[in-house]
């Protein structure tokens, strides 16, 4: 479903809990819900379990649905609230970070770049660079990654991801800043590193 | 005129979608004329689509998920009846 709102015959099924339309519901959202809570740092036993408790105070509040947001969005929100019950730090960010130094440092005064991107992650679709892209996204705090994951695995519209995580769209814009350049800094180090072993 | 780090900023946060057309198309002409801030670019679309494909790609428990779905079901069932 591409539209924003959910359609009236949808909302009513969801509020008066027809089983067929909340089993629907589950199992549509059942992988990006596991991901999502798999990427804000839960266990895969924690995230089975989270997502569990997630589809049934969905089930619990199913009649109150008003179809303002969609449903997932409102999923997602319920699986955020229950991530933070079970981990305290993630709903924390820190007003400088790092990677904004890391990025600044490759400009002039002038905003120019003196270190330029290279092009070392070049082809992502070869198995040794989906290999760095996966310990790369290991090392991103998981605020971040999951917003990264929101945004450009499960392709939530921006204030969906906002509604979702609790965020205003400027701290989504530094969520997904540092969780982008995280990424593609830790791929070029390893595509720098990469091409020079096989040099050897 | 926009800066390279200006261009990062925008692309980099998504903040871009939002931006005023002016700078929108300050932003288009930039990166049009602009190699390294076309291939920063670039490469966060390519990492976007790496992340899709490797996240999309992890199997999931079928008893596990079966179970969740299940709970699901009874659960309506239950509400239901009340």
């Amino acid at each position: 479903m591409t539209d924003i709102r959910e359609s009236r015959d949808r909302i009513d099924a969801i509020r008066s809990r027809d089983p067929d339309t909340l089993e629907r519901v589950a199992r549509d959202n059942l992988q990006p819900l596991l991901r999502a809570a798999r990427a804000a740092g839960l266990s895969t036993d924690d995230a089975y379990d989270t997502v569990q408790e997630t589809m049934l105070v969905f089930v619990q509040k199913a009649d109150q649905f008003d179809g303002r947001a969609k449903v997932r969005t409102w999923l997602f929100g319920i699986l955020f609230r229950k991530v933070a019950e079970r981990r305290r730090a993630f709903f924390r960010e820190e007003a400088v970070d790092e990677i904004d130094a890391v990025v600044d440092a490759r400009f002039d005064q002038a905003g120019q770049w003196i270190r330029p991107p290279r092009s070392a992650e070049a082809d992502l679709s070869a198995g040794q660079a989906m290999a760095w892209l996966e310990e790369c996204l290991e090392h991103v705090p998981e605020r971040r990654r999951t917003a990264f994951l929101l945004r450009e695995v499960e392709q939530l519209e921006p204030d969906e991801v906002c509604n979702a995580l609790g965020v205003s769209r400027n701290n989504l814009g530094v969520l997904l800043f540092r969780a982008r350049n995280a990424l593609r800094e830790c791929l070029e180090q390893k595509g720098i590193r990469g091409s020079a072993d096989a040099a050897v | 005129m926009l800066q390279c780090r200006e261009v990062v900023a925008l692309v980099g946060s998504g903040e871009w979608r939002a931006a005023p057309l002016s700078q929108r198309l300050a932003l288009a002409l930039h990166l049009a004329m602009c190699r390294y801030c076309r291939g920063y670019a670039l490469s966060l679309r390519r990492i976007a689509r790496g992340a899709r494909r490797l996240y999309r790609a992890k199997p999931v428990d079928p008893e596990r998920s079966a179970r969740v779905l299940d709970a699901v079901r009874d659960a309506a069932a239950r509400h239901r009846r009340e």
